[in-house]
């Protein structure tokens, strides 16, 4: 059943909350030059309240696109740069033995650098297992347990984490527990000539600015208000489940691609991400409601990292994103369930999924 | 509350997405039923040989089959709040339209503006194709000949034959002319007849059904001879009522009580035995009416009474004997006699015929008659009395003119040659031998003769009617065995040698 709202977000409760979004995006296009695509879908993530995960090559910007969300958000971030000797404790914490004014010793609490509103896991993949598991805690819970007690991580908390996909030599890749509890999974990718260009002409050794007018918490916290009340209505919700549902094998909707190569489909908390994602980018294109636009923009982010593909698709060479993307053209969003000869027009700015060469036959 | 202004968009998209799937299952539902249907006339016809008119009932499947399309379309068609989100996604509405749907969107409606339907295309030419096919199959399968639908190939096709004796013996038995008891042995030798009814032995067949025309035409003419002379009888009684009506109108001093009582009292016996004979008559007259009849003493109203039930007694016959014809039972003939029966009788009748009828009914001499004719000519039958002593008038014991006064007609008989077989005495042990024969099979094709040059060149099958019979040999058809199945055959025939 959807969430109720208490009321649709008037246009005018929406244009704040609007004019926010647009003020960080400006931001962070300003600080990093052609990634504007990219940037609102970070910016989805961070309203979704949700980690981060961004792939990409050396030297393409991660990390910096990472601390100039922190700056714009204007949050206390810290920095871990994964290794491989890195411990658990270097991330959460740890007890340390000091004496007291009394002449005694106590265990005292060393909090480690997780206890910030934005982590910066840069090259997460190059510490050990045992090391990255360290978050998944922290990452589901927004809390931290050490020697039994508890200790809640500040609100909000977000993890940014950048990966390396060619240097597999010493890299430890993530469990798929942790990688379910990314939001997203991005790919950060070349940027063009032009781009390029405007890099070296305008930035000096390739500084970035300094974000001049940084989102103070106060505003944040109206965003994730407004991220509150945005509607999702039933059939969008309906479609999500089904879309997660059908990235099961033996589902009923599910393409033979999925059929073929995946092992394991997308969990619940996929399905969660999605919602949650939809309702942000909804907000940030100034919509009160969830349309299925936004569900086919942040599905391939949601679910590409949350499946698991067998040998099959290693063969034949196909990747997650090409099956998430066989399976949002094959469902139709409306769960109209015509016949098969039965077809309505095709909508505005959507591809024609085997209707290519179809039979030319008269418009009812 | 959902916006007036999108829930009328959805509405008209809603029902235009119904037809369209209406049709669709209509189409599949009729071809299914079209297919069941033609198959089962074809099956029905061709085993059980039913009639084919019968068969329409299945008509009646159509309707069944589009009430079941409709409420199959009826159970697909989408929910409005599904038909809202196609809509909304046809139109790029971002989930406004589906939130108008469940909540209040308040100013967002004016933003919306106009709501495009999306186009909608259906593949019809297939469906439309295939039921085309099944609408032809039906029709063939009724139009197709009984010959061509024969299962059995061997099976006689007398089911039109059958179908018409059964008709006639249903007549029969409503006009009470056969026994109920002996209308169902009846039925069920029909029955037996289309049954066994082979073509190897059609002759049993034909001359089966032979008889039972024959013995329903002969009942059948009886009953419509009986018809006849009943008509004629009734029509001079109702002559003599109408005579003695007219006479018991006559002032007192011209009439003779005495003849009119001779009169009366015929007319009151030949009425007597005409009830006995014609059941419609007996139900007609009233129980009064009887009675008076036993006295003979008939009022004026009470003879005008007897006159219309004489009439509708002669009526009843003629329907009777009409009713008969439309079965064939009898010849249109026999109709118009009946109804030459009952006008000659009524107004050619002379009053010499119907003094010697009186005088018959009542024991009389032949003078007696000559009295009773003057009697009755002088109640202005406008018959001259001195023909009546010219007239041999038959007495009783003497000669009749038959059962009716029509004259008899006589036509050239049928000339014997060329028409007649030609009688053969056979040998024996020939006629043995056809007795034994067997049917293997039955050719429907012409049995031509093989290519010159060919393996089979002159040693096809043939078949036909005793082609290749030799006397004694039994055979009308000469089964080919081809040359792989020559072995088997020999091992077959040879099997008791070892």
């Amino acid at each position: 059943m959807t969430v109720a709202s208490p009321a649709l977000l008037s246009p005018e409760e929406l244009a704040p909350a609007v004019e926010l979004t647009r003020r960080a995006l400006a931001q962070m296009d300003e600080v990093l030059l052609g990634r504007s695509e990219l940037h609102r879908m970070v910016l989805a993530g961070i309203l979704s309240r949700g980690h981060i995960l961004l792939e990409g090559l050396p030297g393409v910007g991660k990390t910096a696109m990472i601390k100039a969300l922190g700056q714009i958000l204007k949050l206390e971030f810290r920095r871990v740069q994964f290794t491989p000797d890195l411990m658990p404790s270097d991330i959460l914490g740890t007890h340390i033995l000091r004496d007291t004014p009394g002449g005694g010793r106590e265990m005292t609490f060393q909090s480690g650098p997780v206890f910030t509103n934005i982590l910066l896991a840069d090259e997460i993949n190059r510490a050990s297992p045992k090391t990255q598991s360290a978050l998944l805690e922290a990452m589901q819970e927004s809390s931290v347990t050490l020697l039994g007690q508890t200790r809640t991580l500040p609100d909000p908390f977000f993890v940014l984490a950048s990966q390396n996909p060619i240097e597999l030599e010493g890299t430890y890749p993530l469990p798929e527990a942790q990688l379910d509890r990314f939001l997203f999974k991005l790919a950060v990718s070349d940027v063009g000539v032009d781009v390029l260009d405007r890099i070296i002409s305008t930035r000096r050794r390739g500084e970035p600015p300094v974000p001049a007018a940084p989102l103070v918490l106060e505003e944040l916290q109206k965003l994730f208000a407004a991220m509150e009340r945005i509607y999702l209505p039933q059939a969008v919700s309906r479609y999500i489940s089904r879309l997660v549902a059908a990235s099961h094998p033996g589902n009923a909707e599910a393409t033979a691609e999925v059929s073929k190569y995946v092992t394991y489909g997308a969990s619940p908390r996929a399905a969660i991400a999605i919602a949650e994602a939809a309702r942000a980018c909804a907000l940030i294109a100034g919509r009160p409601s969830v349309g299925f636009e936004d569900i086919r923009k942040v599905a391939p982010a949601a679910l590409n990292h949350r499946l698991i593909l067998n040998y099959k698709a290693r063969f034949d060479q196909v990747g997650e994103l090409a099956v998430v993307k066989g399976l949002l053209d094959s469902l139709d969003e409306a769960g109209l369930d015509l016949p098969t000869d039965v077809q309505l027009g095709a909508p505005p700015g959507t591809h024609e999924v085997g209707r290519r060469g179809a039979e030319k036959e008269g418009q009812v | 509350m959902p916006s007036e202004k999108f829930t009328e968009v959805s509405r008209a998209f809603r029902r235009r997405l119904g037809c369209v799937l209406a049709v669709r299952e209509g189409l599949r539902f009729t071809f299914a039923w079209n297919m069941f249907w033609a198959g089962a006339v074809v099956a029905l016809r061709g085993v059980w040989l039913v009639d084919r008119w019968l068969l329409l009932w299945g008509a009646a499947g159509l309707a069944v089959a589009a009430a079941a399309a409709a409420i199959i379309t009826l159970r697909k068609l989408p929910a409005p709040a599904v038909i809202r989100a196609v809509l909304d996604r046809h139109g790029g509405l971002g989930g406004l339209l589906m939130a108008d749907g469940d909540v209040d969107i308040g100013s967002w409606a004016s933003q919306i503006g106009r709501v495009p339907a999306p186009a909608l295309g259906w593949r019809y030419r297939r469906p439309l194709m295939l039921w085309a096919a099944s609408a032809a199959f039906v029709v063939a399968a009724f139009l197709m000949p009984d010959r061509a639908l024969s299962a059995g190939g061997n099976a006689l096709q007398i089911g039109g034959d059958i179908r018409k004796l059964a008709d006639q013996l249903q007549v029969l038995t409503r006009e009470q002319l056969v026994p109920p008891e002996k209308a169902k042995i009846l039925e069920k030798d029909l029955e037996r007849v289309r049954e066994d009814a082979q073509g190897n032995d059609p002759a049993k067949t034909m001359e089966a059904m032979d008889n039972l025309a024959q013995s329903f035409r002969k009942t059948a003419a009886e009953a419509a001879e009986s018809a006849i002379r009943q008509t004629e009888a009734l029509s001079r009684e109702q002559l003599m009522a109408k005579t003695l009506d007219k006479a018991l109108k006559t002032p007192e001093s011209e009439k003779d009580p005495k003849k009119l009582n001779e009169a009366m009292q015929a007319l009151a016996k030949m009425t007597a035995q005409s009830a006995e004979e014609n059941n419609a008559l007996s139900q007609n007259l009233s129980n009064e009416l009887k009675e008076a009849c036993r006295k003979g003493e008939l009022s004026e109203k009470q003879l005008e009474e007897l006159s219309k039930d004489l009439a509708e007694a002669m009526e009843s016959e003629e329907a009777k004997v009409a009713r008969l014809a439309d079965a064939r039972l009898v010849d249109a003939d026999d109709v118009e006699r009946c109804k030459a029966a009952g006008e000659e009788a009524g107004e050619e009748l002379d009053a010499k015929e119907l003094a010697a009828a009186l005088a018959k009914c009542q024991g009389g001499s032949p003078s007696d008659e000559a009295d009773l004719a003057a009697f009755l000519a002088g109640q202005s039958l406008g018959t001259d009395t001195s023909e009546l002593k010219e007239l041999g008038l038959p007495g009783r014991g003497g000669l009749t003119r038959g059962p009716a006064p029509a004259a008899m007609t006589w036509t050239e008989g049928a000339e014997k040659d060329g028409a007649a077989f030609k009688a053969k005495v056979l040998a024996p042990g020939a006629v043995n031998s056809l007795k034994n024969s067997r049917l293997t099979r039955v050719s429907s094709g012409d049995p031509g003769e093989a290519q010159p040059g060919h393996p089979l060149a002159g040693r096809e099958s043939s078949g036909g009617a005793l082609n290749a019979a030799q006397a004694g040999g039994g055979e009308a058809h000469t089964q080919l065995i081809l040359p792989e199945h020559e072995k088997t055959v020999q091992r077959y025939f040879e099997r008791g040698k070892k």
